[in-house]
């Protein structure tokens, strides 16, 4: 996780799945952006007791253009270079990755692994196949193009915030 | 269509020289690649192993291709893809234009593509009234300008924060004229709304791949931008245009040249999206695109196969030979007159437009070997680099001068005591007409040579002569 942040992304983690919503609208609120969420219909993160912050207004779905903060499910997290991986299903869409201005990503510390290969290994364990699209995503989006010097917020997210749920044993 | 200019090197060396925007960009930038690259790879005490395993990976691939692309294209197919196969630029662009008119398009949003600046297919499409808008940063300046890129990784290298903000005042006609730019963000920030708009408007998107994975009919795109997977995503039908030297085996080897790709390229561990695209949308998806069609172009590398130019197929575009080369580094990428500059461009230019047309790119090097040390697939550039020139001398296509003094060398050169008379007679004038500064700053005949520097003048006797000596009073050691 020391990776995410050498690579411009923020971590907070939480105890259990019940402090996420917490864990988001204290980002939210310290970043000074609107709660209204657009998220992943996923079982895990639907099983989330949301509505003990009735402040975010959370829609499922994939994104679109207007959304401004997208909520998405990491399959997995990979040590190596801090990267997480997202592959596409109904539950996980991919305009989630890229389309809004802030990424969340929710992940079980459990789904920590090394290497891109243990990540490829669960992949092919658990989904059987290769899903239309897999995103590694390092970082929030960034382009070096104008006299190569690094600036953050390209065409992707400019904020990428990972909520870790400490579920290992 | 821009025509390459590659058999004028000369005088686009000369007017890079010359050129001070060019030379403020490239005094700026070149150093930090260079640094960059060398603090990521001493971050990773395994780097030259993996460097073993990249070389390894490809030699195996290539020397396997027809296997890797049959299965690959087979597996393509399997997920609901369609692959093209297209023997050249000309073929490629037609198959291009027929699915984006079978498409209905009328704009097409871009992820940057070097195989897409090589076929031109741009322009092809744009005579054809579809209208073809560039979504990486670089490449949307470098078509405003109407310019190629002049780096395979960063297009906008040659540029300055002004020529950014002359370009954004002329094309974006409709913004305020008054409006203030005093940084890069700024830049960022207006070409993210008007790209953001062109994202959600096009019709059909189109990117390169970085790699296509044969195991799983997968094409792979890395950038750091996210432009790409808006490319990909939001648009009906996704046209992956991908070489075909780019295939690789398995999830694995892609793996294991994505290490070195980001920290060769730009020192970064790992590009900050690095996307697996494998067919159209699945049934029950709630985005990606309907469609998903391979372009796969030969161009002139089939070619190359079995020749000694097959290590150049390795290739993977990280840029790291140019960001390393000397001659680069003073004259900047659009000198070399076509698509790809620097030492990969001198040795993959002439084998796809002719040694006839790009023989000088090969002898525009100092050997000096940086490349080859730094090359992430360990190609020969240097090497290669000499047998282009081997076949230009064969084809007689160096200019008569210089063939005539290597003759006349290389009779000196077959008579062993008359070379060393002459050699120590010349430098024995030379000495004594240089003595007084040490130097010469004018030369007859070597006007080329001393009209940007001074040649130094000899100082005592010939290694031969002193050989001998030493040989004679055995104080050789």
């Amino acid at each position: 996780m020391r990776n995410v942040e050498k690579e411009f992304g923020t971590v907070t983690r939480v105890a259990a799945a019940a402090e996420v919503p917490g864990a988001v609208a204290d980002y939210l609120a310290a970043q000074n952006l609107p709660s209204e969420l657009v998220m992943a219909p996923h079982p895990e993160l639907q099983a989330i007791p949301w509505q003990e912050r009735p402040m975010l207004s959370i829609r499922q779905g994939r994104a679109e253009a207007t959304d401004a903060v997208a909520v998405q499910h990491a399959f997995a997290g990979i040590a190596e270079t801090g990267t997480l991986m997202f592959p596409s299903a109904p539950e996980r869409p991919t305009t989630l990755n890229v389309l809004a201005d802030t990424a969340i990503a929710v992940l079980r510390a459990s789904r920590l692994v090394g290497a891109y290969e243990d990540a490829w290994d669960l992949l092919r364990t658990e989904l059987g196949g290769m899903p239309r699209n897999v995103m590694l995503v390092t970082g929030p989006s960034r382009s070096a193009d104008i006299e190569q010097t690094l600036e953050l917020g390209a065409h992707g997210p400019r904020r990428l915030h990972v909520v870790l749920i400490d579920d290992a044993a | 269509m821009h025509v390459p200019t590659s058999a004028a090197f000369k005088q686009n060396a000369h007017a890079a020289i010359d050129d001070p925007g060019l030379q403020k960009a490239l005094a700026r930038s070149g150093p930090s690649f260079i640094a960059r690259r060398a603090a990521a790879a001493a971050a990773l005490p395994e780097f030259e192993e993996l460097r073993n395993t990249a070389r390894d990976i490809k030699n195996h691939t290539l020397a396997n291709l027809d296997f890797y692309l049959e299965t690959y294209a087979a597996n393509v197919e399997k997920a609901g893809g369609s692959v093209h196969w297209c023997a050249d630029a000309q073929a490629a662009r037609e198959t291009v234009l027929k699915i984006c008119q079978a498409a209905g398009a009328r704009t097409v949003t871009k992820g940057k593509s070097m195989i897409s600046e090589e076929i031109a297919v741009n322009d092809h499409l744009e005579k054809h009234g579809i209208t073809p808008v560039e979504t990486d940063l670089g490449e949307y300046i470098i078509q405003l300008r109407h310019e190629l890129p002049s780096h395979i990784i960063a297009p906008a290298f040659h540029l300055n924060l002004e020529d950014w903000e002359e370009a954004f005042r002329k094309s974006h006609t409709d913004l305020p004229a008054d409006r203030v730019f005093t940084e890069r963000r700024d830049i960022l920030t207006e070409a993210r709304t008007k790209l953001r708009a062109r994202f959600l408007a096009a019709d059909v998107g189109i990117t390169g791949a970085n790699f296509l994975i044969a195991e799983t009919g997968t094409s792979v795109i890395v950038t750091n931008e996210g432009n790409g997977d808006l490319t990909q995503t939001l648009p009906r039908v996704h046209i992956v245009l991908a070489s075909i030297e780019k295939v690789v085996p398995t999830l694995e080897d892609c793996t294991s040249l994505l290490r070195v790709l980001a920290r060769s390229a730009t020192g970064q561990d790992m590009s900050v999206y690095t996307t697996f695209s494998t067919g159209p949308r699945r049934s029950e998806d709630l985005d990606g695109p309907a469609e998903y069609h391979v372009v796969l172009v030969d161009n002139g590398r089939s070619a190359m196969i079995g020749t000694e130019f097959q290590d150049m197929l390795r290739c993977i575009r990280c840029a790291a030979c140019m960001n390393h080369c000397p001659v680069y580094g003073a004259v900047g990428g659009h000198a070399y007159g076509w698509v790809y500059p620097g030492p990969m461009g001198s040795v993959l230019t002439p084998a796809l437009i002719g040694v006839d047309k790009a023989g000088l790119l090969p002898n525009a090097s100092t050997f000096c070997g940086k490349c080859e040390s730094v090359c992430p697939v360990k190609i020969p550039l240097p090497g290669l680099m000499r047998h282009w020139r081997e076949r230009e001398f064969e084809r007689h296509l160096t200019p008569a001068t210089q063939r005539r003094n290597l003759g006349l060398w290389a009779w000196f050169a077959r008579r062993p005591s008359l070379y060393r008379v002459a050699t120590r007679a010349a430098a024995a004038v030379l000495g004594a007409a240089g003595r007084k500064r040490g130097r010469f700053g004018r030369m007859p005949f070597a006007g080329g040579w001393t009209q940007g520097r001074d040649l130094p003048a000899p100082e005592g006797d010939t290694f031969f002569a002193r050989y001998a000596r030493a040989q004679r009073d055995g104080t050789l050691r």
